[in-house]
């Protein structure tokens, strides 16, 4: 070897550890890292830890420290892949499907998917596709020229599809020989029989039952590790690695069903090892490890149990014949028969590696350095707070990531519609905007997509969404930042894509169709990450949207930038207070209204804003009619209640300056920036007790003032006491003088959750 | 003397002259003829031979100069397969038309007194007659076969359609039933529509394609066979990846590879050409099965070759295109007259009347501005997803709606090949300002370029440095691109780069700098014309050597190798 090779098994078994390690060794890669943090699932349960392997790496100390410190099987930190990125060149993983995703994302070396066979038919190529997410298949697929297919068992290759079939790297199972050699004593003249997570896993449940069904007239002992307690006295559990190997020594003999064609339980060898008879069963994976000729074989349970009667009755010429052929086994597995395979497979790897360190060395900076490129895509014709909303995404993550001195182009991505440059003329220039639509790709179509970009078969049945910019489908983007999560159909997973839910208000209102829920449930489940503004939408995207809580991220509320804002005094200043809404059902608002005015003797005028309000009474709706017939009922409240519709942003800021207060009365939303926008001018806010409007006055210290928006008498009597109280209200308004500190540090988080994507 | 072998397999329906690949093999043997201390020998399919011929003469290339190694005989499959092209390609209608419509109507005249009836006349009617008599045992086999091969033609048709919709809807009725229909089910039912679809307008079927694939593989397989043969040939050259045969010859070989464009656009090439099946995978085997490679730029070896399929560097000979020049096609000679500005003038009037002719869907430009003094900016380039045109027409429209600007555009790319750019034009009604001058030839190539205010080529992705650079600059006109990494590796003066480079993502970004070339042509041309010196100064006998250097390396890697 040219340069000393550091490899990373990031493998959990405890079996296999001693003896790949040893075999690392000998095909003569210096120094090894194993992970220290233990990860156990229902089929992975042996743990290894040996910290004494670190004392071999020439790497420094904390380094070290902070890779001990990671789950490398699931999610290490971004900075433990730059030090493995750092020191290491090859890695060998597991096929677990955190791993392999983590994996495949953040590592620029070799990659060795080592793999020892699947129960059952299955293959590892349809085993990918059902534990990788789209995307994360998509990772994988991209790294397809560093991924090996590190097989146990040359078998192993010929069941798979091309794309693992042509990186397979056989490298065979070892069994490393131990102290144990020929220890054998048989005093319990009972069967051993190796049978572990009997109520978790279907296979070896089967194999159980199957077992005792057979032998159900021998004594016997079934070990192996048991996670869930099997009420049986023949069941002896989890044992430590001294009792099994006593349990192994004292046996009268060992049965196996070896009924997997291809894949073989490593234990096993650690039985004939010690010299424990083996009686096993015909066709398996033993016959063609030289098994064929051994006196344990059997073509039928009859003729096991007939040999096993043999032993258990003390044929002493029989065990000795028995054991002393067995040993034939261990030869298929031993370093000396191995390591020519190791070698010759371990010698592709290491070609590649140091290609890869020549292609370092040679490759002009230009081609190393990429500038990135993000596309903020806003998915439906959205206007008002949605489209602020989406353009403060924009700006965040270009403003971070130049914060960050990590310049990257932002695209902003609107659909085709009625806008005008108007609509844009805050968005900053360096952020380009691209108009585009979205264009349905059928699922032939996405094949051939899949077959272009030389990945495998994507074997959907499904149609996806492309967002056709009339360029390149936005293909020059390196991440896409969706605004909401209402798509109609996935999007193709060839491009990565973080979705900004802002609320999951479907889960609280009756408005949307099963259908669509569905849809847009499956959209943010393919997402590289899911940003939420909000705990309480954080709250709901894992136990109403089922997202796990690594996938989410829980960013700052973006606000826009108020030190410019046009503040100049009025003459009707404090004779009236604000109320921004829609034409949603507000029968409580304008109860609590009637109230305010019949009731309570409310001397401030309402004055409402907002999207086509000023046409509220004239529309056509149930809710509408109703809302009219309250205001007609009470002569106060007609002559107080003044409709503006929707205004221009100078206009409304005009209106919110000088009115007395600020009425939020909507529910469950995600809450509003108006609360913040009126705070900007000193303010107060009377809003709605909801959650995202707690965590909005928590987050800016806002002191608003709170009523509950079921309780029209409630909102009434905070009215009035806003009313009252206008001058210490205003006092308590907090100054906005750090609000662009606080939009400096959104920035930042903004572009970290972004950056971690890309 | 040295000898290095050319591999060749066009398919048998390619025109070499109008084909690009076609006309870099042609200029680039014809500067190898002019290098004496090597020789070169080509090795093509036999359908090739007579389209080498042509070519040979139309480039003034000395057939003598090369050897050339050729199947013997044109395949018995290739015949028939040629038969069933003309028979898929034939016009009944026309024929209909045409043919017959022509014999019906001779026959009225005749007979309905149209010559009167004199002796002339009488010994008219009885040779028509007796010819008709005489060839009647020929023409109805000939009626009746074409008749039954229509019906077959048309059954087929039908049956492929009937099949969709049973297959259809048998998948219908298992959805209905909430079945699990398995995967092959579903492939088959698909395969079975693509594979029946005979009335694809742009493509020939997938089926003739395939065919055709098998065709061209054994053919491979026998020029291979003759390659074995020839031993004196040192090292193997193919122009494209899409000739795996290549793989086979066991000497040193070295592989263009222009660029992965259907990779890197693959959306867009997916909803145009479809599935292009064995094509492709022709096109990924000749990469896998091939060690040594020649790129047009750096950005290719790099990004697509060393990166995207794990090439060695060292084994990717970058060799950039010779110098595209298109002044000799149009300029005067000093002393064939005296008024040669005149002379010239009028001569890029008639070539550009000509390419008037050959505008696409607009049938009275010819009329209209053959004597006008059209000014336009002129993108020459065919149509393709990456070519960036529907950017470029955003653009225009902006200059044209905005700015004011007074030109039009001209494209030389087909109008109707990519929807999106036809629905465009239309839907922004520009039908009467962006002219589509589909299959020029290189003289009228030429004068479009010269009589242009202003060139522009708003690629995204491209192979080498785009040759519109040198053809603008050849004759007079400045041109504006975009800011592609093959760009940026060649234009690396940044004042040049600012002046001319745009980000082809960005239309507004196109739009300034073309509306800044309009405006100030004289100051982009001095900035450009530098450049175009220095990259003209390289010609195709450079190429010529550069590739044979190549060859060279890779044969003494090759015997390192061995030893």
């Amino acid at each position: 070897m040219s340069k000393n090779i550091r490899v990373m098994w990031l493998l959990n078994q405890q079996y296999l550890s001693i003896s790949e390690i040893d075999m690392l060794k000998s095909v003569g890669v210096e120094e090894i890292y194993i992970p220290k943090s233990h990860y156990c699932d229902n089929r992975e349960l042996s743990v290894v830890v040996d910290v004494g392997s670190d004392y071999e790496l020439s790497i420094p100390k904390d380094e070290i420290e902070i890779l001990n410190r990671q789950n490398w099987f699931e999610n290490p930190s971004k900075d433990a892949w730059n030090i493995a990125n750092k020191y290491f060149e090859i890695i060998f993983i597991g096929f677990l499907p955190k791993q392999i995703n983590s994996t495949s994302i953040n590592f620029d070396g070799q990659i060795v998917l080592r793999v020892f066979g699947l129960e059952g038919d299955d293959s590892y190529s349809n085993s990918l596709r059902q534990i990788l997410k789209p995307g994360e298949l998509v990772n994988l697929f991209k790294v397809k020229n560093r991924l090996w297919f590190g097989t146990g068992y040359k078998c192993l290759k010929y069941r798979e599809e091309d794309f693992l079939k042509d990186r397979d790297c056989y490298l065979p199972v070892v069994k490393s020989l131990t102290d144990n050699f020929d220890s054998w004593t048989g005093n319990n003249n009972k069967i051993y029989f190796d049978c572990p997570r009997i109520l978790i896993s279907k296979f070896h449940n089967h194999q159980y039952e199957n077992f005792k069904r057979d032998f159900k007239d021998f004594e016997y002992t079934i070990g192996g590790d048991q996670p869930i307690k099997v009420v049986d006295e023949a069941v002896i559990g989890s044992s430590s690695r001294d009792d099994y190997k006593h349990d192994l020594r004292d046996h009268k003999l060992m049965f196996y069903y070896d009924s997997e064609p291809d894949i073989f339980d490593c234990k096993l060898f650690e039985a004939i090892e010690i010299g424990l008879p083996l009686i096993f069963m015909a066709n398996g994976v033993l016959d063609r490890l030289g098994g064929r000729v051994l006196p344990g074989r059997c073509k039928s349970i009859r003729e096991a149990r007939r040999k096993i009667q043999k032993i258990v009755s003390g044929d002493k010429k029989f065990i000795r014949l028995i054991r002393s052929t067995q040993k034939i086994l261990l030869q298929s597995v031993s370093k000396e028969s191995s390591l020519a395979e190791w070698k010759s497979s371990f010698n592709k790897i290491i070609d590649k590696v140091l290609l890869q360190r020549k292609v370092q060395n040679l490759l002009p900076l230009e081609y190393k350095i990429k500038r990135k490129k993000i596309a903020v895509l806003l998915p439906i014709e959205y206007r008002g707070g949605s489209l602020r909303a989406a353009k403060m995404v924009a700006e965040a993550i270009y403003r971070g990531s130049a914060l960050d001195n990590q310049k990257v182009e932002v695209v902003f991505g609107y659909l085709k519609g009625d806008y005008s440059d108007l609509d844009f003329s805050d968005l900053s220039k360096q952020i380009k905007r691209r108009e585009f639509t979205w264009k349905i790709v059928t699922k032939g179509i996405a094949e051939t997509i899949f077959k272009y970009k030389n990945f495998p078969k994507l074997k959907t049945k499904q149609e996806y969404y492309v967002p056709d910019d009339g360029i390149s489908y936005f293909s020059d983007c390196d991440l896409l930042v969706i605004i909401s999560d209402r798509l109609l159909k996935p999007l193709l997973p060839t491009i990565p894509y973080v979705n900004v839910v802002y609320d999951y208000l479907q889960r609280y209102e009756d408005f949307l169709q099963a259908r669509l829920n569905e849809i847009f449930l499956h959209v943010v489940h393919n997402a590289k990450k899911v940003i939420v503004t909000t705990k309480f939408t954080k709250g709901d995207a894992i136990n109403f949207a089922g997202l796990s809580e690594d996938s989410i991220e829980l960013c700052p509320h973006l606000v826009p930038d108020y030190t410019n804002w046009n503040n100049s005094k009025t003459d009707d200043a404090l004779t009236y207070f604000i109320w921004t809404t829609n034409l949603a059902p507000h029968k409580n608002s304008l109860e609590a209204l009637r109230i305010y005015y019949d009731k309570l003797g409310g001397k401030l005028k309402c004055i409402t804003t907002g999207l086509n309000t000023d046409r509220m009474f004239e529309e056509n709706l149930e809710h509408l009619k109703l809302l009219k017939k309250i205001v007609t009922s009470s002569k106060k409240l007609k002559s107080n209640f003044k409709l503006l519709g929707n205004l221009a942003e100078e206009g409304f800021q005009s209106l919110l300056s000088n009115s007395a207060f600020l009425w939020h009365s909507a529910r469950n939303d995600n809450g509003t920036y108006s609360v913040l926008e009126a705070a900007s001018y000193g303010v107060p806010s009377l809003s709605a007790k909801y959650p995202a409007m707690i965590e909005i006055n928590e987050c800016f210290n806002l002191n608003m003032m709170f009523m509950d928006p079921w309780d029209p008498e409630d909102m009434a009597l905070k009215l009035k006491q806003m009313e009252l109280e206008i001058d210490s209200r205003r006092n308590l308004v907090p100054s906005f003088a750090n609000i662009s500190n606080y939009r400096k540090q959104a920035a930042i988080k903004y572009w970290d959750v972004i950056k971690g994507c890309l | 003397m040295r000898v290095y072998g050319i591999f060749i397999c066009f398919s048998p329906s390619a025109d070499l002259k109008s084909e690009g690949l076609g006309r870099h093999l042609a200029e680039f043997l014809k500067a190898a003829q002019e290098i004496h201390d090597i020789k070169f020998c080509i090795a093509a399919p036999s359908w090739l031979r007579k389209q080498l011929e042509i070519l040979f003469q139309d480039y003034n290339i000395s057939k003598e100069s090369f050897e050339i190694i050729v199947p013997k005989y044109t395949p018995l499959s290739l015949k028939v397969y040629n038969l069933i092209i003309a028979f898929y390609y034939f016009n009944f209608a026309s024929f209909r038309r045409n043919i017959l419509g022509a014999y019906l109507k001779k026959c009225k005249k005749l007979f309905k007194g149209g010559h009167g009836d004199c002796a002339e006349n009488k010994l008219r009617k009885f040779a028509f007659i007796s010819i008709t008599l005489l060839l009647l045992p020929v023409l109805i086999p000939i009626i009746i076969l074409s008749i039954i091969l229509v019906l077959i033609y048309r059954l087929f048709n039908k049956v492929g359609a009937l099949l969709c919709q049973i297959g259809g809807v048998f998948c219908q009725v298992l959805k209905w039933f909430q079945i699990d229909i398995k995967n092959n089910v579903i492939t088959n039912y698909l395969r079975t529509r693509e594979f029946l679809n005979f009335r694809k307008p742009k493509y020939v079927s997938n089926l003739m394609r395939w065919c055709y694939l098998i065709i061209q593989s054994k053919e491979e397989s026998r020029m291979v066979s003759l390659i074995e043969k020839n031993k004196q040939v040192l090292a193997w050259y193919c122009p494209t990846l899409f000739w795996p045969g290549i793989n086979k010859i066991s000497a040193p070989k070295l592989v263009t590879a222009p660029d992965v464009v259907l990779n890197e656009f693959s959306i867009d090439f997916a909803f145009i050409l479809g599935d292009i099946g064995k094509q492709y995978s022709n096109f990924i085997n000749t990469i896998m099965g091939n060690k040594y490679f020649i790129t047009y730029s750096q950005n290719v070896k790099y990004q697509t070759l060393v990166k995207e399929y794990g090439v060695d560097p060292d084994n990717v000979f970058v060799i950039h295109h010779g110098a595209s020049k298109l002044n000799q096609l149009i300029s005067v000679e000093q002393d064939s007259t005296k008024n040669k500005e005149v002379l010239e003038k009028s001569i890029l009037k008639q070539l550009f009347k000509e390419s008037l002719k050959q505008t696409q869907g607009h049938s009275y430009a010819e009329k209209i501005y053959s004597d006008s003094d059209l000014k336009y900016i002129f993108y020459a380039s065919q149509a393709r997803p990456h070519k960036n045109i529907l950017s470029l027409l955003k653009a225009y429209g902006y200059l044209l709606r905005k700015m004011y600007i007074k030109q039009k555009l001209i494209l030389t790319c087909s109008k109707y090949e990519i929807r999106e750019i036809e629905n465009f034009v239309q839907a922004h009604n520009l039908d009467n300002d962006v002219l589509f001058f589909n299959g020029l030839t290189s003289q009228q190539l030429a004068a479009c370029f010269k009589l242009s205010d202003l060139a522009v080529n708003p690629s995204l992705s491209e192979g080498g440095f785009p040759f519109t650079f040198t053809e603008a600059l050849s004759v007079g006109t400045p041109i504006v691109m975009a800011r592609i990494s093959v760009t940026e590796e060649i234009i690396t003066d940044d004042k040049v780069r600012e002046a001319m480079l745009f980000d082809p993502y960005d239309w507004h970004d196109m739009a300034d700098k073309i509306l800044q070339g309009l405006n100030y042509p004289e100051k982009l041309l001095e900035l450009q014309l530098p450049l175009y010196n220095k990259l003209a100064k390289r010609d195709w006998r450079c190429v010529v050597r550069d590739t044979v250097n190549a060859l060279d390396k890779i044969i003494e890697a090759e015997s390192n190798v061995q030893k």
